[in-house]
């Protein structure tokens, strides 16, 4: 399994609030693509799939707030 | 690094939006350089991804009468207004070549406009902790961004021409804020090419961009 993190956005950035999940648990993705948008107060940043394969696990609903480094998913490489 | 830049004129806003995201995969797979998105919009209102419903003060019965569209859009930000004498400027560019930094990349988009401002003699500011750019209390420039895979899209508006009286449907932002322009402040009728041309200049130097036009790829995205 591999995790998805919210990566550091930038100084002064601590968190994010989900705003989409592109894609729903059983999903195949490929690695890159965007798999879920989060936004801050002026921007919204999309994170990658960092691998190709199936999303196991998602951890936070749409609209929950996250702090940068924690796990949003986990997807099962393929 | 290269960065072409791509005038829409006045354009429809989801016309204008459709492009950007074709422009936009383009981008991030490689095709094509970095680029500036100029355009204007028929009146609309957009909404970023935190906006409230609450920030637009009028009715959907007397925006449809206006003939002004509501639409929710992927950017960051609150409630904004668009209409024609603003200059919508778009960036698509690689962060990856700069700070991946969210903040740092506002900041410059800020600089961008008030430095333009500067060169017109109107002395513009950011305001510590609030976005966009302001002449004293009045707001000029609003900001709401996305990012995906550090390409950005989305970008900054500046209000150049006098008549800015959508603003009035909504609270801009999600802020109690007066709107301004530079003609408002200049009390003179601004030629929009200029305005364009000296944000150009501001983009070549503080993102150290080579700029250049290239209509030949529009056929291609559009």
């Amino acid at each position: 399994m591999t995790q998805v993190i919210l990566p550091e956005l930038g100084e002064g950035i601590t968190k994010a609030t989900i705003s989409y999940w592109y894609f729903k648990i059983g999903d195949k993705v490929e690695g890159g693509q965007d798999l879920v948008e989060m936004a801050t107060d002026k921007a919204v940043f999309n994170v990658p799939s960092p691998v190709s394969g199936v999303l196991k696990e998602i951890y936070f609903n749409e609209a929950e707030v996250v702090e940068v480094g924690k796990v949003l998913a986990e997807i099962e490489e393929q | 690094m290269f960065c072409q830049v791509i005038d829409l004129g006045l354009i429809d806003y989801l016309e204008a939006y459709n492009f950007q995201k074709k422009l936009l995969d383009q981008i991030k797979q490689g095709k094509l350089n970095s680029s500036i998105v100029l355009c204007q919009h028929y009146p609309v209102i957009t909404i970023g991804r935190l906006g409230n419903m609450k920030n637009i003060l009028v009715s959907q019965d007397f925006l449809e009468q206006k003939n002004i569209q509501t639409i929710y859009i992927d950017r960051g930000g609150d409630v904004t207004y668009h209409g024609p004498g603003q200059l919508v400027v778009w960036p698509l560019i690689d962060l990856k070549k700069y700070k991946k930094d969210l903040h740092n990349f506002l900041n410059n988009l800020e600089e961008v406009i008030v430095a333009t401002l500067a060169s017109f003699a109107i002395k513009a500011d950011k305001i510590l902790g609030k976005r966009g750019v302001f002449v004293q209390e009045e707001k000029i420039a609003s900001i709401g961004i996305g990012v995906s895979q550090w390409i950005s899209f989305h970008g900054v508006s500046l209000n150049i021409k006098e008549d800015i009286n959508g603003f009035n449907f909504i609270r801009p932002c999600g802020l109690n804020v007066k709107m301004t322009s530079m003609e408002k402040l200049l009390n003179q009728n601004i030629d929009l090419e200029l305005v364009k041309g000296r944000i150009l200049e501001k983009f070549k130097i503080i993102f150290d961009l080579e700029v250049y036009n290239d209509t030949s790829n529009l056929a291609r995205i559009g």
